[in-house]
């Protein structure tokens, strides 16, 4: 197949749907992926599945949101597996992925995160670098909309005092 | 600076550049990738007489007396009954559609759409080698069969053709276990007692109280009752083996010419 110079024909109202979804679920593995240039692998992982329950996908574009990034959860689960495989689907986003500027690390913030336990460290990307809101954050990782209220505000001033600390010590 | 601007900044993806038409192609060989997936791989032969036992479940697989070649699965192709979902099966606070008939989470191994229209080829390609039969039952045929089973069971309203129904595939291999199981105590029961076919047959039976998803889902006792069962088998006891092949095994018969 080649990705690489067929012209797009016209848009399927699969794609329609899903190709606002597109961006934020690439930025939601190469935020968690190793190497991250394999984040495409899971992006088209995603989407395979996607197609597959395209008869029973939400209407609500809010309801596709939190499903694909629910389905998205599942993959990242599975590549942690060593269950996601690299195909030629993903060969030119896996190389514009490779080829992008590597973030500037903030290794006080990298270690603060690093410290928190895992479910309140998920909620926190969820909401600071996914965009999800609180409640939204929450249903994904199975916690109800108070106690991920409760845990965000706990994981924030955990995050404030650690790194307030490492400010004044950086040495340490 | 605050905190929330500085996890902003702390994003590893912030400096990710990779283009709207890139993910738009990706986007379509995806869809296209999987609808030519979706298309039969491997026709159906023409039908082939059975061999000597022709095993009937559930009164269902009567018409399809039909074999089908090789397993269908080839190298990368996938089946539409594959959800791509493992151990979980619904991405948490989103009401899908096929929950109510989604079996209780078994382990990590994958769910599969019982009701797609590719279920029971999907099926065959998962049948554990291990799950010997006897040597007059086809494995291939057996499997079909047993999938076709699975794929309309009792309980589902066959006029019911919306939705899905997933199933792990630990508890299709371990359908599969326990229908093979059934085919080995009719083997027993066939047998002239106290032969080399009865031994073997009980001998199975004893092996089969270890294969990976009896193990895996034994909640407790399982495993114990088919040892239990075999050892009976193997002195020439068969009370235990009548009882589960009525309990276990009700709907399936063998029509074996023997």
């Amino acid at each position: 197949m080649s990705v690489e110079t067929a012209p797009l024909p016209v848009t399927t109202g699969f794609e329609a749907s899903i190709a606002p979804l597109m961006q934020p679920l690439l930025a939601y593995f190469a935020r968690r992926v190793e190497p991250r240039e394999e984040s495409a692998d899971c992006l088209s992982e995603t989407l395979v599945v996607l197609w597959r329950r395209r008869e029973s996908l939400p209407a609500s574009p809010d309801e596709l949101r939190a499903f694909a990034f629910g389905v998205a959860k599942g993959v990242l689960a599975n590549h942690v597996r060593g269950r996601i495989r690299q195909g030629a689907l993903g060969d030119r986003v896996r190389d514009e992925v490779r080829v992008s500027a590597p973030s500037v690390v903030d290794e006080a913030v990298a270690d603060a995160l690093g410290s928190l336990p895992v479910k309140d460290r998920e909620l926190v990307q969820l909401i600071v670098w996914d965009g999800f809101g609180v409640a939204e954050a929450g249903a994904l990782l199975g916690i109800r909309a108070g106690a991920a209220r409760t845990r965000y505000a706990r994981a924030k001033e955990r995050l404030r005092v650690i790194l307030a600390t490492s400010d004044q010590h950086p040495s340490d | 600076m605050n905190i929330d601007d500085r996890l902003v900044r702390s994003d590893p993806a912030r400096t990710l550049d990779v283009s709207d038409d890139s993910l738009a192609r990706m986007l379509r060989a995806v869809s296209s990738d999987v609808a030519t997936a979706a298309a039969p791989v491997v026709a159906p032969t023409p039908a082939r007489p059975r061999r000597r036992a022709a095993w009937i479940v559930g009164g269902l697989v009567a018409a399809l007396a039909l074999g089908i070649a090789s397993p269908a699965i080839a190298g990368g192709v996938r089946f539409l009954a594959q959800t791509g979902w493992f151990g979980s099966p619904n991405p948490p606070g989103v009401g899908l559609p096929f929950d109510p008939s989604t079996s209780t989470e078994q382990d990590s191994s994958e769910w599969v759409d019982v009701k797609a229209d590719d279920f029971v080829d999907f099926a065959v390609t998962i049948y554990p080698s291990y799950a010997v039969l006897p040597p007059e039952v086809d494995q291939t045929d057996f499997a079909r069969d047993v999938a076709t089973w699975i794929a309309n069971p009792v309980f589902m309203d066959p006029a019911d053709d919306t939705g899905s129904m997933l199933l792990q595939t630990t508890n299709i291999i371990g359908t599969y276990e326990l229908s093979a199981r059934c085919t080995w105590m009719l083997e027993w029961k066939a047998a002239p007692p106290g032969s080399e076919r009865a031994t073997a047959a009980a001998t199975v039976l004893a092996e089969s109280a270890h294969w990976p998803a009896t193990v895996s889902t034994d909640g407790g006792g399982i495993v114990d009752y088919y040892v239990a069962l075999a050892n009976a088998a193997l002195s020439g006891d068969g009370s235990l083996l009548d009882q589960d092949l009525k309990v276990n095994c009700p709907d399936l018969t063998a029509t074996a010419g023997r």
